[in-house]
């Protein structure tokens, strides 16, 4: 397609190939495995299996296999969502499907970095949490160090997310399961109903509608591996064993460690605690281990971090390619000796710092915050409509291109797999736009309009680039070519 | 040396007005709610003109900086169900406001926290997202006070 068109015009290093199926799959599962959604979802009691099962049909597994397919066909590519949705639809769609996913983030940056930040105050103080200077830093030492990792490349960043996607998500989610079975087993009460499997159906009202939107895209991140493509070993065949690993164990985990966390702590309890460590120490103060809360604070933090750096590093390198094929100014097209595209990393920083200093230091953004998490919701949904919608048409536009791993059941199974993702993120982004009880009816046409221009705004600056693209561009890229 | 030309100028711009213009200008338009003390039974008053019984009220304090207390009300609407509504009030809008952002952080996936946050005054009223028909009844009454001193 596209890409075969722009000769190459500079050399540059070929990309250590240092990652293989572990690591791979870590990426992912930092991507998406997060402690601090349990608390929330343990609130529905057995219900939470419903939603997590409806999340897993409508995103999850066919995301996973989307990925490993498109992964595999295109392993020679780097730019993950972007190779994909580019060979599909050209570069107007490759480029909008990666700085969707690339602007989202700078959206989404300040929520986690005060997720991190009030999670370490949990382990420190908790009343720093209310501090916005003591915020602030830590908050700027979390993404700024985050980018620093990235600067080192692919070997350094792999090794600090395998050791922090262990540290931070997998361990704690072990012991929370673990002392959930400990609970159950030990002759404690368990505050959930008799299990039947009415009980897991969840209730689907009007309220509860807004909330398909939050569960489809709880997995958000699968694609993440993708990004990594050029650095991969053997991406034909490690990429779907990384996605089978990294899907298994980011659905055993949340499963399992959310119903732990509902079999020890009553549903209102939940309610009632302001947060993930507020739950936490509930659970740790019934299983009578006060004393685990400090250090389970600090595990949170470290795998709120991880999880920053697999969202930040993954579609810098996506926009770091779009430049590299000369559809940015030459000015982000800088790559330094680790392979990092330093240039999309600094300015990213440079607009996250300036986001999160919005975020901190003004007075109650409650609504603002919620047109601005809708506006990520809706920019991630375009992200996955084009990629459902780039796997579908490959295979009419590329029907004999080698595929090391292919959805089985031929067309009929694309569009199964394909329509079934499709229809998850269409239905996610329309409830996206259902505004929340802190609306009146009049800002709640106020709410919509601004979620659907601030995503216009967001989508759009691709297509505009793409005319301000002058010959020069392409002269001091490489063509993607590495 | 790369030169910077017209073009690069603009992808520049761009970039930066389309990420900051949307998020600076929501920030900085959308007003937060008034702070000011209420009497702290909002969500009794409104559940009594909705018709809806409060069948438990049970006095809560959040372990949060500047929490001075509230309630968990177990409301009942005329068929019989039931649902949880959790209020607390704060000390002052920095305290109240910190508390926002706290729930705020707390999203699942890359989504949005669960549940409903509705800012009245000194008080935040948390609506579970099952609470189903009974929401429907209550938060318009609950919105009336949004904004009045």
């Amino acid at each position: 397609m596209s890409d075969e068109t722009a000769a190459p015009k500079k050399a540059v290093l070929t990309p250590p190939k240092v990652l293989g199926i572990f690591a791979l799959a870590m990426i992912n599962v930092a991507a998406v495995l997060s402690i601090r959604n349990f608390p929330s979802m343990a609130m529905f009691g057995w219900q939470c299996i419903g939603w997590y099962i409806i999340g897993t049909v409508l995103f999850l597994i066919p995301l996973s296999l989307a990925g490993a397919e498109l992964a595999t066909m295109l392993s020679d590519k780097g730019g993950g969502v972007y190779a994909w949705c580019k060979e599909a639809f050209g570069e107007k769609g490759g480029f909008v499907a990666i700085f969707c996913e690339w602007s989202n983030n700078l959206v989404w940056f300040p929520t986690v970095l005060a997720f991190i930040a009030s999670t370490l105050a949990y382990a420190l103080s908790p009343a720093l949490g209310t501090n916005a200077i003591y915020l602030f830093v830590v908050m700027m030492i979390a993404f700024w160090g985050t980018t620093a990792i990235a600067y080192f490349g692919e070997n350094v960043s792999t090794k600090f997310q395998n050791v922090g996607v262990i540290l931070g998500s997998i361990i704690p989610s072990i012991l929370i399961i673990g002392l959930g079975v400990y609970w159950a087993t030990s002759g404690a009460a368990i505050v959930l109903p008799p299990f039947s499997l009415g009980e897991i159906v969840p209730t689907v009202n009007l309220s509860t509608i807004p909330f398909f939107a939050t569960v489809i895209l709880l997995f958000a991140g699968m694609e993440m591996a993708g990004f990594h493509a050029l650095e991969t070993r053997n991406p034909s065949t490690d990429y779907p064993k990384a996605m089978a690993i990294s899907a298994v164990i980011i659905f055993a985990c949340t499963v399992l460690a959310t119903l732990a966390i509902a079999f020890v702590i009553p549903a209102d309890e939940l309610s009632l605690a302001a947060g993930v460590m507020q739950a936490i120490e509930y659970f740790f103060n019934a299983l009578g281990i006060p004393g685990a809360v400090a250090p389970m604070a600090v595990l949170i933090t470290i795998g709120g971090v991880v999880s920053l750096a697999a969202w930040l590093i993954g579609p810098a390198k996506g926009l770091g390619v779009v430049a590299e094929e000369g559809n940015l100014p030459p000015v982000f097209n800088k790559t330094n000796k680790y392979g990092s595209p330093v240039a999309v990393l600094f300015i990213q920083a440079l607009i996250g710092t300036f986001v999160s200093l919005l975020y901190v230091f003004l007075p109650s953004v409650n609504q603002a915050y919620w047109i601005l998490s809708a506006m990520t919701v809706e920019l991630l949904c375009i992200v996955y409509l084009l990629v459902f919608a780039s796997l579908i048409k490959l295979r009419y536009s590329r029907p004999n291109a080698p595929r090391p791993f292919k959805i089985p059941g031929g067309i009929p199974g694309i569009w199964l797999i394909g329509g079934m993702g499709a229809f998850g993120v269409i239905f996610a982004f329309i409830v996206g736009l259902m505004p929340t009880g802190d609306f009146s009816s009049s800002e709640a046409f106020f709410y919509v309009v601004g979620v659907l221009l601030g995503t216009f705004l967001l989508a759009v600056p691709p297509l505009i680039f793409l005319k301000l693209k002058k010959p020069s561009w392409i002269e001091s890229g490489t063509g993607g070519v590495k | 040396m790369t030169e910077i030309d017209r073009e690069t100028w603009a992808v520049i711009l761009i970039i930066l007005l389309v990420v900051l213009v949307p998020i600076g200008a929501l920030m900085v338009m959308t007003s937060p709610e008034p702070y000011h003390v209420t009497n702290g039974n909002q969500l009794r008053e409104a559940a009594e003109t909705t018709g809806l019984k409060v069948i438990q009220d049970i006095n809560v304090t959040l372990r949060l900086p500047g929490a001075t207390g509230g309630h968990s009300y177990t409301v009942e609407d005329k068929d019989g169900n039931t649902f949880t509504i959790f209020t607390q009030s704060f000390d002052s809008a920095k305290s109240r406001d910190a508390a926002i952002k706290a729930h705020n952080a707390q999203s699942v996936g890359k989504g949005r926290p669960l549940g409903e946050l509705i800012v009245i005054g000194d008080q935040l009223i948390y609506i579970h997202p099952t609470s189903g028909a009974i929401r429907k009844t209550i938060v318009p009454e609950l919105k009336k006070n949004k904004g009045q001193i």
